[in-house]
């Protein structure tokens, strides 16, 4: 990919990279600050552990979406074992096209309902908005189904990289 | 036109399609026929964010990763080295305890092959033990530390155990309660497997092969003791902390990430602060692939629980299974079969929201059944088709997964012994517990 | 389709399922209830997204619950209001319908509410004086809004844990003081941890089921009079059992060995001082309507009187 396509593609990933990271560290600081309140200073901060638990969720889908980028999520990967190299290629397209649709149609409810719950316009906690902390979700499964589309026309160009499982 | 769907979905999950898609398209189906909207999928998964524990998988992980980044494999191998070596089939013993403790303390997330193996497997060879014999020994040590303390199945299978104890009747399922629970049946396991490795290799000094022993020296302990000085009192902050109440399960997790990092790259150095966050970002892919199961596991939970599965499985199953024995028989040969196909966290958050109402009637103790559950996966762990050590091993030594699983048939069947032990006598885990 | 965070097999569980049985003989299987007990469904504001979408259609939980739909309904939450179970009978004799009401053009169709008991302070030492309990770990539960702001006017610096995390942190002393219904503090065996309850009825709590409206209304009008007339007559009869638990858990904490402290006059004056304060805020921020409050102390001071 080069260009325009190829820019946004670097951006993307290096808005997602930075942003893992950022939260990553930002529950270590944050965890470790409550307990030095609660064990030196004797109280508490009420936000922490709600942020916290969305902190959670946060690293998870953006988790998720970078290990759409190769497509390493966790499988029961039988056929692939058991069927000759080139019938791979078959499969890959057909997972490919499936999870699309999978994370497309999980996408489209997602952002009819942050729409509606912006509208509602309830509050997480104190005066965050439960909408900016649930937008991650449609974002995520918008992003892993553009990643599963682009793997699908990989798979037809017969660029695609190999199924793995995420191996450390 | 159902059947037809969710034959088509197998099909797919055989094909290698992700796990959490097949999830969230079992799910979405469910939901379909009975006529929910599909935005109940978006909900499910947002209460990812309402748990209390949970944090602690992306903050154990990332310590883990730490750990196998930096020479942490190095030292506790010299260490228990200096201190078991003299021991009959010392090496061995110390491949087991060293295994066991690295699965602990990176929450067996498959990297204790990836980081010890390399160093345990040369080791044991160079020590005359048979090569066979030391592959399979490292492949299945790989999740023997799986029932210890900080262990992440053990959490996770205490999270979906918490979100269900308020609609069962049951004891309360603690975070602390499981992890003395596994206390036994681990060591159980290590010294079954050691008692194994010494009886199986008795025969090489009559063929004129002795296995040498290394002698005992103080002086090389207490180097080795010096050398690991800065990791040494992790377990003791993390174990310390969460039984003494000075810190819950969640926050426990986010000291020892603070305390590996600051022991990794500021004391021993080994990790530069440039290459952190590369550390960071790749340990979070694995949490997220995790946590993105665990959250459509959500939602498939809540049509199996919406659409009254559970009670239609127990009347199922109690019309042809009488006693808790025969139960647990039963479990058994399921959980080792669902082993054998799904990795550990897919089995978990698919089996014991279905499992545990119908093991509570049965009066099994939701702890012990936590114990069972994590016992027959990390023997999962080494089973064919799905076996992350087989594959992680195959990877790390460069050996067919064939032939890896054949050399871990011997540890294989001591594991099952284990297991039927701690499965039949409740008391192993529970009486550190009740 | 009504979740619940009471667990299966409690009175309010119970005798749900029991009405259900009724309405749907009644209305010859047109109506069935379908309880999901044990918070299966989700905490408060996911079950209440739920009802949103159309997979739930009602929940029985705390009053504070269905506070968005009708703000008035938090009055009877009104910190140290009562003095006794008297004054609250007196006063939801008069505003239970005006709640229920309220509630209904909010969009919530209830049945009756149903008593929680007071909330006392149970507490490691003796917890007199607003000073007293200062002076203590207070437990507070995290993700609360109501009674973060609450402490915050009480001037308390509360330590807010997850509920789970409660018992363990009162064990090991990170923890000394919390404030509950007895019939809280028993079923959740916190009470084994403490030594000290306070006389001093803090806050009163109730909960409620609500069926949304747009549910509720696909009924036809025969079967809606049905559901009425049996949740009615089973809400009235639980109300009046939870009240005998709560009493009589009020009793048994005491038998379990709490030493019952009492503050004196003018510690309690101290007390009514900062709780006052703390309901002119509610008042201040809209939470509760100066009408509405007004309503409530015209009602305590002709029951004063009448004593
Ligand atoms: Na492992
Ligand atoms: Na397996």
């Amino acid at each position: 990919m080069t260009g325009f396509l190829g820019g946004l593609h670097r951006t993307l990933h290096r808005i997602e990279d930075g942003l893992i990271v950022a939260v990553l560290l930002f529950m270590i600081l944050l965890a470790v600050a409550q307990i030095v309140l609660r064990n030196f200073f004797g109280t508490s901060l009420v936000w922490i552990e709600p942020l916290l638990q969305n902190a959670v969720l946060w690293i998870g889908l953006l988790g998720a979406m970078i290990a759409s980028r190769k497509d390493e999520h966790i499988r029961i990967d039988v056929a692939s074992t058991l069927l000759p190299e080139k019938y791979h290629h078959f499969l890959t397209t057909a997972v490919d096209l499936f999870t699309a649709f999978i994370c497309v149609l999980v996408a489209w409810y997602s952002v009819g309902f942050v729409i509606e719950e912006y509208e509602y316009a309830s509050p997480a906690f104190g005066s965050v908005p439960s909408w900016i902390l649930q937008a991650i979700i449609p974002v995520g499964f918008s992003v892993m189904a553009l990643r599963y589309v682009s793997l699908f026309a990989l798979g037809l160009l017969g660029k695609r990289p190999k199924m793995q499982e995420p191996v450390a | 036109m159902i059947t037809l769907a969710v034959l088509l979905l197998i099909l797919l999950a055989l094909m290698g399609a992700p796990l959490y898609a097949i999830i969230l398209g079992a799910a979405a189906l469910g939901f379909y026929t009975l006529e929910i909207e599909l935005a109940v999928l978006h909900i499910d998964i947002y209460q990812l964010s309402n748990s209390v524990v949970l944090m602690a998988l992306p903050l154990f992980t990332f310590a883990g990763f730490l750990l196998s980044e930096s020479k942490t494999a190095d030292r506790m191998l010299r260490l228990s080295q200096a201190a078991f070596g003299w021991m009959p089939g010392g090496m061995a013993f110390v491949s087991l305890i060293a295994c066991a403790f690295f699965t602990a303390l990176t929450g067996g997330s498959g990297v204790t092959i990836v980081a010890l193996g390399a160093l345990l497997l040369p080791a044991l060879v160079k020590g005359n033990y048979p090569e066979r014999f030391s592959l399979g020994l490292v492949t299945s040590s790989g999740s023997l530390g799986l029932l210890l303390v900080p262990s992440v199945p053990l959490l996770i299978y205490g999270i979906i155990a918490q979100q269900m104890s308020q609609q069962l009747d049951m004891p309360p399922v603690e975070i602390v309660d499981l992890y003395l629970a596994g206390l036994v049946p681990a060591l159980l396991m290590i010294v079954l497997l050691y008692g194994y490795c010494v009886w199986a290799t008795r025969g090489a000094a009559k063929a004129g092969h002795p296995i040498p022993r290394q002698a005992f020296d103080f002086r090389e302990l207490v180097d080795a003791l010096w050398e690991a000085r800065w990791e040494l009192p992790l377990p003791v902050v993390v174990l310390g902390g969460i039984f003494s109440g000075f810190l819950v399960v969640s926050e426990a997790a986010a000291v020892t990430a603070l305390y590996v990092l600051v022991a990794e790259v500021f004391l021993y150095r080994e990790i530069s602060l440039r290459k952190l966050p590369s550390i960071m970002r790749d340990s979070m892919i694995m949490v997220g692939g995790i946590l993105l199961i665990l959250a459509v596991a959500l939602a498939f939970t809540d049509y199996l629980v919406y659409a009254g599965v559970p009670e239609k499985l127990f009347d199922l199953i109690q019309t042809h299974v009488e006693s808790k024995i025969a139960f647990l028989i039963l479990l058994n040969i399921l959980l080792l079969l669902l082993g054998a196909l799904l990795d550990i966290f897919a089995a978990l958050v698919i089996m014991v929201p279905l499992i545990l109402p119908v093991a509570l009637r049965y009066g099994i103790d939701p702890v012990h059944l936590g114990v069972i559950f994590v016992a027959n996966m990390q023997i999962g762990y080494i089973t064919p088709p799905v076996g992350m050590n087989l594959f992680i091993a195959s990877y790390r030594f460069k050996k067919r997964v064939t032939e890896l699983f054949a050399s871990t048939i011997p540890f294989m069947l001591v594991l099952i012994v284990a297991l039927l032990m701690i499965t039949y006598i409740p008391q192993l885990s529970l009486w550190l517990v009740r | 389709k009504i979740s619940t965070l009471y667990p299966d097999g409690t009175t309010i569980v119970t005798g749900l399922k029991d009405a259900g049985k009724e309405i749907a003989e009644k209305t010859e299987g047109r109506v069935k209830l379908k309880i999901y007990p044990g918070g299966v469904m989700g905490d408060d504001r996911a079950v209440e997204r739920k009802i949103r979408i159309g997979q739930l259609h009602g929940q029985i939980a705390q009053g504070g619950a269905f506070a968005s739909a009708y703000k008035d309904s938090q009055i009877l939450n009104v910190p140290l209001a009562f003095n006794n179970y008297d004054e609250v009978d007196a006063v939801r004799a008069e505003l239970d319908p005006e709640i229920q009401k309220g509630l209904e053009e909010g969009g919530w169709v209830s049945f009756g509410l149903i008593d929680g008991g007071f909330a006392y302070v149970m507490s490691e030492k003796p917890v007199r004086s607003l000073d007293d309990l200062r002076s203590q770990k207070l437990w507070l539960p995290a993700n609360d809004e109501a009674s973060a702001k609450a402490a915050k006017a009480f001037e308390l610096s509360p330590i807010m844990l997850n509920i789970g995390a409660v018992l363990t942190s009162l064990q090991t002393g990170a923890v000394n003081a919390f404030a509950a219904p007895p019939v809280a503090a028993l079923t959740l065996q916190w009470y084994s941890r403490v030594n000290n309850v306070t006389d001093m009825p803090l806050l009163y709590t109730f909960g409620l089921l609500g069926i949304h409206k747009k549910y509720f209304n696909r009924l036809s009008p025969a079967d809606q009079k049905t559901v009425h007339e049996v949740l009615e007559a089973t809400f009235a009869k639980l109300d009046a059992d939870s009240r005998e638990e709560n009493l009589s858990a009020f009793a048994a904490v005491q038998q379990q060995g709490l030493t019952v402290v009492k503050p004196s006059d003018e510690q309690f004056k101290e007390w009514k001082k900062y709780a006052d304060r703390a309901t002119a805020e509610l008042v201040e921020e809209g939470e509760i309507s100066q009408a509405m409050l007004d309503r409530l102390n015209a009602i305590l001071a002709k029951q004063r009187e009448g004593q």
